[in-house]
């Protein structure tokens, strides 16, 4: 417990914080392997469609948020890493707009590209 | 049926801390992200929060008085109104909060947006607080509550946790950058365990059942069995997190994703379940804080309260419980994230946590109030111990939240 009195004042100046950049950034992996599990459990039939439903409006309110945070977090490793991070997440805005639910549609292209967008936004922040 | 209905009340009190809106939220970010590493300061909190319910129980059972009613008494109007106000604030967010869990659970069992939902769970809570009667309140959630207990049976479908989740029980594995949210984690769960609202709530509920000298032993059991009931779905939510969410890089950012490893475990009935048990819980946390707001008013102003006072004979108390209604209804409306909420609540009482629990060392060694039944040196060592800690979670509790920003 005095630990945490006694580190508190250290948390700031020592690298005991993520960046902003590295929140957001890690932060959004985490938002889209979870958005991609959702998306598997409903096709191995184990989310109801009202759970799948709800969450995917979650996820999009959590997401919607990231680009313009992410703009303005401090901390990126190179001019071009927000750049990098925004352009995946763009590419699979659609996907977390208009998830494929039912079996008509694509949805393992759809997983896989959730996949690989988390993958490389957790590599983005070497995770 | 009869024994869980003599401890509903301690059952009750611990939905409020251990598994309502914000609980969940934490235990599964925990869990996900540390593993097994912040068990210990559900431990603490649930040695700490037993000990408190107790000495309040104790103190109502014999004296007759809540303990903010014998705040009120011993240390002036004055004193009382700084945990009157923080209380009122924090509990302001955390109402809002519970009543936004109730419709994120709502949501999950019927796919509609839970916004739309926020005034429906709104107009539940208020319906179910004006009339219902206190066994209702305090009955319904604690035995529908057991539903939680599915954590625990999810634990032992997937096959209890494997050794690389034991081992971070005694060895955390957290990063150097990661230590910030570790150390803010960890002051959440001691803040919103520790949380004076609960202790308000539960002496105030032993005054509406009628303790007396005679329920020292039922008190005992109650504080012991409901805090342990807590703590035990508490611990198996972040265990259930760390099996399942943590190695599938999912931070349990959100409630939906917290119950993705009740999915897991039981399927669809696993998400019907989650969904059930956030219902329950919320709904229960909702029914203790809009009470506890209105006992808190009301002692401190000497207004007539009480459950089995009808909604006419104690005016004031129940327009209280409007008032607040109104007040989250306008801030739901607004489409605040409940997470957030609970996580400000949670912030404000840690602030002015030693404010409400330091009362406790004088009152429970004051024998005008407790007679022969006054706190022995080990209660007074603990009481201490708790004052100390929670003296420490209100000095880094906002700037943890400030640095992290809430993790």
């Amino acid at each position: 417990m005095l630990s945490l009195v006694a580190l508190t004042p250290s948390v700031s100046g020592c690298e005991m914080v993520k960046s902003a950049y590295v929140s957001q950034v890690g932060g959004a992996a985490e938002e889209l392997a979870a958005v991609a599990t959702t998306l598997r459990l409903v096709h191995e039939g184990r989310v109801t469609r009202q759970y799948a439903q709800s969450t995917f409006a979650n996820y999009r309110e959590v997401l919607v948020s990231f680009e313009p945070k992410l703009r303005k977090a401090e901390g990126a490793p190179a001019p071009d890493s927000v750049v990098r991070a925004v352009s995946v997440s763009r590419g699979v805005a659609q996907v977390i707009e208009s998830p494929c639910l039912d079996d008509g549609c694509d949805w393992r292209g759809q997983l896989a590209a959730l996949e690989t967008a988390a993958a490389a936004l957790d590599e983005e922040v070497g995770g | 049926m009869k024994r869980l209905l003599d401890v509903a009340l301690g059952i009750l009190t611990a939905i409020g801390g251990f598994v309502d809106v914000g609980a969940v939220a934490t235990a599964g970010a925990a869990g996900a992200k540390f593993g097994l590493g912040l068990v210990w300061a559900f431990l603490l909190a649930t040695v700490a929060i037993m000990l408190l319910v107790e000495m309040s129980g104790r103190l109502t059972a014999v004296s007759g008085k809540p303990y903010a009613a014998a705040i009120r008494e011993h240390f002036g109007f004055k004193f009382y109104l700084l945990p009157l106000t923080s209380e009122l604030v924090a509990n302001g967010l955390m109402f809002t909060a519970e009543i936004g869990g109730v419709a994120i659970a709502l949501s999950l069992l019927t796919g509609i947006s839970w916004h739309l939902l926020f005034p429906v769970a709104a107009i539940a809570v208020f319906l179910t607080v004006w009339f219902a009667s206190f066994e209702v309140i305090e009955n319904g959630p604690a035995i529908l509550g057991l539903v939680t207990l599915s954590f625990v049976a999810a634990i032992v479908v997937l096959g209890g946790p494997p050794r690389e989740v034991v081992v971070t029980l005694w060895k955390p594995d957290v990063k150097p950058d990661d230590l910030g949210e570790y150390m803010f984690l960890a002051a959440a769960i001691l803040g919103a365990i520790i949380s004076p609202y609960l202790i308000f709530f539960y002496s105030s509920g032993a005054r509406e059942e009628g303790w007396s000298r005679r329920s020292l032993g039922l008190n005992k059991m109650t504080a012991i069995i409901g805090m342990g009931f807590g703590s035990v779905t508490a611990i198996a939510l972040v265990t259930l997190s760390a099996m399942v969410l943590g190695p599938m890089h999912i931070g349990g950012g959100t409630l939906g994703e917290v119950g993705l490893s009740m999915a897991t475990a039981f399927g669809r009935t696993g998400t019907v379940l989650f969904a059930l048990a956030l219902l329950i819980t919320c709904f229960g946390a909702c029914l203790e804080v809009s009470l506890s707001m209105s006992y808190n008013l009301a002692q401190g102003l000497g207004w007539r309260w009480g459950e089995h006072h009808k909604p006419v004979e104690a005016a004031r108390f129940n327009l209280t419980i409007i008032v607040y209604v109104l007040v989250a209804v306008a801030i739901g409306l607004l489409g605040v994230d409940p997470l957030q909420l609970a996580l400000l609540g949670s912030a404000v009482t840690a602030l002015l946590l030693p404010v409400a629990l330091s009362p406790f060392l004088v009152i429970m060694n004051d024998k005008h109030y407790l007679g022969d039944d006054t706190n022995g040196w080990i209660s007074n060592v603990g009481t201490i111990g708790i004052i100390v800690m929670a003296f420490i979670v209100a000095a880094v509790s906002m700037p943890l939240l400030v640095l992290t920003g809430g993790a």
